[in-house]
């Protein structure tokens, strides 16, 4: 009898025994290009390779949600959009930016739809136009847009939740213009007139970067560097092996390898992916665009945030 | 009864202090949670300063309004047709039995595509959330009006329009107001919730921004008041509810 209790506890503690595996939160993951790497990282176990015990990723819905992801997470460490690591730091959060996985804003668009007889942004003159949320990237790139072009006060923006309702609206006809990524953008083409870039008006920008909190800064370097290798490894693999990434893009996300082949080239040409050094042009335009945004009424200490002492000495750059 | 109000009164207060405390000693991080003082505070600051606050409230109580009526009146008339159809009935018991076991949500992108981006799509998900407990409640009712106030009625010569406002009406009444209380609260969270996932006004948005931006003080003040309003709403048609039922019951 007490065998066989003690077995049956022993069978069910096994049972309930929770999985050792950590996961990074990495926001958008599986949705915007600029994951790619961590695709890459997972599928060709560069993680196990360097002696860590990740086995996963928690695609973040946005920044807010990443953070508070990464914050109730076994392992503290995220990759998300630098207003949401500036927002966390403003509100007490103790974190630190440790790398930059993007400076370049890459395929972020506004169209239109192709009948609507809007060809440029001057055509919006008047008209509803739509970004995700408040104070997101694409509020930032909109507002910009509009000013240099001497548009602004003339076009009403509206906030309307993220880049699917954005899209509705424009099917609708509730909106004249919405962001818009890929792969819709390359994939269907034909259903949407591009008016402008977002990169046309930010050249650089340090949109996404790596954040960890200073107490597992503190006590845990050795794992944090290990996490920006794999990451800068697999930064490495998707410039050096185009073929293989495209294969992987499309299992990820979930596309044809001939969608990922006609997605991925503009990347390259763009150097999209960081290989963790931080540019001081994206971080001013960051700044430029939380100002105009409201987030921010000053330049940001970004001294207060980043710290690049894990980063390889050869990405480590003067801001 | 008072006895049982007051222990349910000290169990909530002990509660709301317990919390209190575990935010002052740290032991619950002020990201997580801030101290129910604080909570109550933030809320009178948001009130007397926000621009955007009556604008939202108006929005938001506006959606409500209109959710409850659809799915009351709506839940009234769909209840009295089933009842008066008993294949019907039979074909539809049990999709109402299992009806709030389905994500109701999920079919609010389907009404977005319907209804447009705005209260339309946010009011039908408010009245999709209630109107199937005032089906059934409405149903129920009927079933439960005594035989022998009908007898009375056809005694008496009573047209069908005066029976039915003399005598099954007020009969009915107390179970209609059961699920007058649980469409209200349904809606309640229909709407909220409807406007947290995607709204462009309102208080449930508020609160999904507040979230995003690391508000705590917002995001909680505004928590506070849906909580207040909530129990205030449901205490309210509850305290009406139970002077039907014992009205009904003395008679």
């Amino acid at each position: 009898m007490w065998f066989r209790a003690t077995l049956a506890t022993v069978v069910m503690s096994l049972a309930v025994t929770p999985a050792c595996a950590a996961k990074i939160t990495v926001s958008q993951y599986g949705r915007l290009v600029a994951t790619l790497p961590w695709a890459v990282a997972l599928q060709k176990g560069m993680f196990k390779e360097a002696g860590l015990d990740i086995d996963g990723i928690t695609a973040g819905a946005g920044g807010g949600t990443s953070l508070r992801n990464m914050l109730a997470g076994e392992l503290p460490y995220a990759e998300l959009a630098t207003s949401a690591a500036i927002a966390g730091s403003l509100a007490g959060v103790e974190l630190k930016a440790l790398a930059s996985s993007s400076n370049h804003i890459g395929e972020l668009t506004w169209a239109a739809k192709p009948d609507a007889g809007i060809n440029s942004i001057k055509d919006l003159v008047g008209k509803k136009v739509a970004y995700t949320s408040p104070k997101s990237i694409t509020e930032m790139v909109i507002r910009t847009a509009l000013k240099q072009e001497g548009l602004a006060g003339k076009v009403d923006i509206l906030p309307l939740g993220g880049l699917g309702p954005a899209l509705t609206a424009l099917a609708q006809g509730a909106v004249a213009a919405a962001p818009l990524n890929d792969p819709a953008l390359t994939v269907t083409p034909d259903k949407y007139k591009v008016l402008f870039y977002g990169h046309q008006y930010y050249p650089k920008f340090t949109w996404q970067v790596a954040v960890t909190t200073k107490e597992f800064a503190a006590k845990n370097s050795q794992t944090l560097r290990k996490i920006l290798n794999v990451h800068r490894q697999a930064v490495e693999f998707v410039y050096n092996n185009r073929e293989e990434a495209a294969r992987i893009y499309a299992k990820v996300w979930e596309v044809s390898l001939a969608e990922a082949n006609a997605i991925l080239p503009k990347y390259y040409e763009w150097q999209h992916w960081s290989r963790g050094d931080f540019s001081k042009e994206g971080l001013a335009a960051v700044t430029d665009g939380l100002i105009s945004v409201g987030e921010l009424k000053e330049p940001f200490d970004w001294d207060k945030l980043i710290d690049q002492s894990l980063l390889d000495e050869d990405l480590r750059r003067p801001l | 009864m008072i006895r049982v109000r007051i222990l349910q009164l000290g169990l909530v207060c002990a509660a709301i202090v317990a919390l209190e405390l575990l935010c002052r000693l740290g032991i619950i991080d002020r990201f997580t949670m801030i101290p129910p003082s604080e909570m109550t505070r933030a809320l009178a600051h948001v009130v007397a300063t926000a621009p955007w606050f009556w604008p939202d409230v108006t929005y938001t109580l506006g959606n409500l309004v209109a959710a409850i009526g659809l799915s009351v009146l709506g839940g009234f008339l769909v209840g009295v047709a089933v009842h008066a159809m008993p294949r019907l009935r039979r074909v539809l018991d049990p999709i109402f039995t299992s009806y709030y076991a389905v994500p109701t949500f999920v079919l609010y992108p389907l009404l977005i595509v319907f209804f447009g981006i705005g209260p339309t799509s946010l009011i039908v998900l408010g009245a999709l959330f209630g109107i199937v407990a005032m089906i059934v409640a409405t149903v129920t009712a009927i079933d439960r009006i005594p035989r022998v106030l009908l007898k009375v009625a056809r005694v008496s010569r009573l047209g069908p329009v005066r029976t039915a406002l003399l005598m099954k009406l007020p009969a009915a009444s107390p179970h209609l107001m059961t699920g007058l209380r649980l469409a209200v609260a349904y809606s309640v969270i229909g709407i909220i919730a409807g406007e947290f996932i995607l709204s462009t006004e309102g208080i449930g948005r508020r609160v999904a921004l507040a979230y995003n931006n690391f508000d705590n003080q917002t995001m909680y003040a505004l928590l506070v008041l849906i909580l207040v309003f909530a129990i205030a709403l449901n205490a309210a048609l509850g305290a009406f509810e139970q002077a039907l039922h014992r009205r009904w019951y003395r008679s």
